[in-house]
């Protein structure tokens, strides 16, 4: 079932989904991507910094190409990360895809990786072995008899307020993707949005949804 | 202080001090964001942009401004490309919100001017829903944005053309020129350059601005350069007609025969052709509208005596743009005809004809001057004489229409004489000249019969102006029964439609010039007057679809565009853009005689609606008796509000004691005079304004 329905679903604020639709020429972007590679290397945050190094530990000079996601079985990605998940047509980005067993942040902590080591074998994958990495990571919590949506619960999980309690399989896609990638958009439930929000929020489902994408 | 912000991500990122380091701030609370958030933060590419300002304050009020704008950016274009109902009404709604509060309407329009529409009229249902809704102020933008649509495309189209890698020396990539365009010079303000003078004021804005490095300058210079010369063309004509003279003693090239076709097939060719060329100019497709040129010249050339009906297609053409007030295109066709039959009397009487619509008058002269050399004196001269009289030099034009041999014999030269007369305010000797040619006329003189339909038209507007309107009336309906040619025809229907206007007669003046439309719809002229008619009735943003901004240069008659949108947009409470057409556009306008003291009445009025007291005292004063009986009701009623807002007692008096001496009946402005009594100036406003929307020339 993973191999033949799971994809990446990236998860982002009303506002952008809404941008996207307004100019199909424009690209979503991550935030290393965003504030450039040198110049605008923002922040102090002890976090930042460690998102950068996380990067750059796991991806070298390309972490500022990578757009996060996570595999799923549905529509739905994690909702601590936006206000509408978007699911990709995986042929536009199997090729660029590779997965990580959990939160880049976590795995590089859990593991005390530092840069210059060598990645720990058996915790990452290719588009094409997705399942075995989902297999040999959740092969504990499977059991004869659980549904599809059973599993997309063992495989997202997520109580919608906490990212680090957020449980996933992280998809890394190398640079951008625009709104001819994205193959369903679904509003993320029990969101507090503002007015703002919900008005982009609306707008981006509503015209997704004109345009023949598929919604919920 | 320099920061980065990005409208879609609605952050900022401010420089920490010493660190080179960064902040991030949400640019829509201006609270610096949690930093577990911030790294999370997402955007779409493009939209970065580094700002400067003094502070971190005024770097967060640039970012916010730029954030709302993109914002209603983002949501008008999604509107205007449709959405659902209930959506839309949401959107429109937190739009004109974000216009009345945050961003401004011209920063808007002109980030919604990057590229033409791909149907320019699609928006228009937008519009009527936002009014439906009562949002004015996206409704406003709406039709801004439809009204600009061909001076867009053609612009766009200049500039597509221009720019090939190897006419400038860019250090800037043509789209990085555009965007900025768009983004920082306002795009509008390039739009309706009225002039090459005023294109290149703006466009140098641009250059200094926006650009450092100074090749950039320079190529961006060179490119604003040959844009104008392209948008304005008239400067040059003079060179282009010199240099299609040296050539005289070159053979003229014919084109071979590509095939028999019958007289029918070519006709009936020519003229889906006329059709296609002149709906591409009043799209302002250029571009297009010059290829099509090209075929047909090149088809009707390998006809034997092709040259001939070419020239008459272009001239056809030339007319038609004419009457769009599209005199640049005009231009163009004249020059090609030109280039067709170099010495023709005809084409050069019509060129100087171009000339003196545009104000262009030494240059005029000089081809009636040639004309005359080739042989065609009367004409020329005749046509000599019509400069002088576009130039309220009366008593010269009527000497020169008199030099005319045998002139007494030619009842055009002395109908054109009669309107002279009429125009001095000498109105008993042209009722005189005019009842002589109609007489002639009735005695059978055959070269007097087609002169005295138009005499007639000169009685009917002398009745006008003394307030006889129901002769008027008759008058223009009776020789409606006569006229037989359409093109005439429609003249006196727009002159029957003034004098209904100023009946208030208005559902049967709509109904004349609504018909005229549909039978010229190229013509601008009776749009400008249906704009007017639709004002009177209360209907002022449908009125406003008629009188677009201006088309670009400047010509005769054309005054009435930003004339009676200037008035509609005072109706509106639009003051900004009522100044623009009533005030800034009084000095370009071409025009002469009573119609420059209507202008300067409809300035006034724009002066008084804003309480500026001295600047409409100004204006006033240079405004002479007129011999329009209606429009100097007006100029006095006018006067008189402007006393009785300094309370100057002693003009006051004298001023009603005027207008009383009038003896006409004028509904409108008698209630103006009224309510200035009661001091409500501002109903005497309401008044004041129909009365100057029922005026056209």
């Amino acid at each position: 079932m993973v191999k033949e329905k799971s994809g990446v679903v990236v998860t982002m604020p009303a506002g952008i989904a809404r941008s996207l639709l307004d100019n199909p020429k424009l690209l979503y972007m991550n935030y290393e991507q965003m504030v450039g590679a040198n110049l605008r290397r923002p922040s102090d945050f002890d976090n930042d910094r460690q998102r950068c190094a996380v990067g750059g530990i796991l991806f070298g000079s390309y972490a500022n190409y990578i757009i996060y996601g996570a595999l799923s079985l549905t529509e739905d990605g994690l909702p601590t990360y936006g206000d509408v998940h978007c699911r990709l047509r995986s042929v536009t980005i199997e090729k660029r895809t590779s997965f990580l067993e959990t939160n880049s942040f976590r795995f590089v902590s859990e593991h005390h990786i530092v840069a210059g080591d060598n990645l720990p074998i058996g915790y990452m994958a290719c588009w094409k072995y997705r399942h075995i990495l989902v297999l040999s990571k959740l092969a504990d919590r499977l059991s004869i008899g659980q549904t599809e949506s059973d599993w997309q619960a063992i495989l997202i999980s997520s109580d919608g307020q906490n990212r680090e309690k957020d449980d996933f399989i992280e998809a890394h896609i190398y640079e951008n993707f625009d709104i001819n990638a994205i193959e369903s958009m679904v509003a993320c439930t029990g969101k507090r949005l503002n007015r703002n929000e919900k008005l982009d929020l609306d707008i981006a489902i509503s015209e997704f949804s004109r345009r023949g994408g598929r919604t919920k | 202080m320099i920061g980065i912000s990005s409208s879609s991500a609605g952050v900022l990122l401010l420089p920490k001090s010493g660190t080179g380091e960064y902040a991030v701030l949400d640019v829509v609370g201006g609270e610096e964001q949690d930093s577990i958030e911030a790294k999370y933060l997402y955007s779409t590419a493009q939209d970065w942009e580094e700002i400067e300002g003094t502070d971190a304050d005024a770097l967060l009020e640039i970012a916010t401004r730029e954030y709302w704008l993109a914002r209603t950016v983002s949501l008008l274009r999604l509107a205007i490309g449709g959405l659902e109902n209930p959506l839309e009404k949401r959107v429109l709604e937190h739009v004109e919100e974000i216009l009345c509060s945050r961003v401004s309407s011209e920063r808007v329009l002109d980030r919604l001017l990057i590229a033409p529409l791909a149907d320019p009229r699609s928006p228009l249902m937008l519009a009527k829903s936002a009014l439906s809704y009562g949002f004015s102020a996206v409704a406003s933008i709406i039709e801004e944005l439809v009204d600009m649509q061909p001076l867009l495309r053609r612009l766009t189209e200049i500039w597509l053309g221009l720019l090939s890698p190897d006419s400038h020396d860019y250090s800037d990539s043509k789209e990085k020129i555009w965007v900025t365009a768009v983004d920082k010079c306002g795009i509008k303000q390039l739009l309706i350059a009225r002039n090459k003078h005023e294109f290149i004021k703006v466009w140098n804005r641009l250059v200094f601005h926006h650009f450092a490095n100074p090749q950039s300058r320079s190529g961006v210079n060179a490119l604003g350069r040959d844009i104008s010369q392209q948008l304005f063309p008239h400067k040059e004509q003079k060179e282009i007609i010199a240099d299609t003279m040296l050539e005289v003693g070159e053979p003229v090239r014919r084109h071979e025969k590509e095939r028999v076709i019958s007289d029918y097939e070519a006709f009936t060719r020519v003229e889906k052709q006329i059709t296609a060329i002149l709906q591409a100019v009043s799209e302002g497709r250029d571009g297009k509208a010059k290829k099509f040129i090209r075929e047909l010249i090149q088809q009707q050339t390998s006809l034997s005596d092709g040259e001939s009906y070419a020239v008459k297609s272009l001239c056809n053409i030339a007319k038609q743009c004419a009457d769009m007030f599209r005199m640049d295109f005009e231009a163009v066709c004249l020059n090609e005809a030109l280039k067709l039959q170099r010495y023709d009397p005809w084409m050069l009487i019509q060129y100087g004809d171009h000339l003196k619509r545009v104000g262009n008058y030494e240059e005029a002269l000089h081809y009636f001057n040639q004309a005359e050399k080739y042989g065609e004196r009367e004409v020329a001269k005749s046509s000599e004489a019509d400069v002088y009289s576009q130039q309220s030099d009366y008593a010269k034009a009527i000497l020169t229409y008199e030099a005319i041999p045998n002139f007494r014999d030619k009842p055009k030269i002395l109908n054109a004489i009669a309107d002279n007369l009429r125009k001095m305010g000498r109105m008993v000797e042209a009722q005189d000249a005019y009842q002589k040619l109609i007489d002639s006329a009735q005695h059978g003189l055959p070269e007097f019969a087609d002169s005295a339909v138009r005499a007639q038209s000169g009685v009917a507007e002398i009745a006008k102006r003394a307030g006889r309107l129901e002769e008027a009336l008759k008058s223009y309906q009776r020789i409606l029964e006569q006229e037989a040619d359409d093109r005439d025809k429609l003249f006196y229907k727009l002159g029957l439609c003034n004098v209904l206007k100023l009946m208030d007669r208005f559902k049967e003046a709509y109904a004349i010039v609504d018909e005229v439309i549909q039978n010229y719809p190229f013509a601008m002229e009776p749009r400008f007057i249906r704009g007017s008619i639709l004002g009177l009735i209360g209907r002022e943003l449908e009125g406003l679809k008629d009188l677009p901004e201006s088309s670009g240069s400047l010509s005769w008659r054309e005054w009435l565009r930003p004339y009676y949108r200037g008035l509609l947009l005072l109706k509106l409470e639009r003051y900004g853009d009522a100044k623009r057409n009533l005030v800034e556009e009084l000095s370009k306008a071409i025009v002469s005689g009573e119609e420059k003291a209507i202008l300067r009445m409809a300035a006034a009025l724009y002066f008084l609606k804003e309480g500026e007291t001295s600047e409409a005292d100004g204006i006033l004063s240079t405004i002479p008796n007129l011999y329009d009986c209606h429009t100097q009701y007006l100029s006095l009623v006018l006067k008189l509000h402007s006393a009785t807002r300094r309370e100057d007692l002693a003009v006051m008096d004298s001023l009603k004691k005027q207008i009383a001496a009038l003896n006409i009946a004028y509904t409108g402005l008698e209630k103006a005079v009224i309510a200035l009594g009661e001091r409500n100036f501002s109903l005497a406003l309401n008044y004041e304004t129909d009365a100057l929307l029922k005026l056209a020339a």
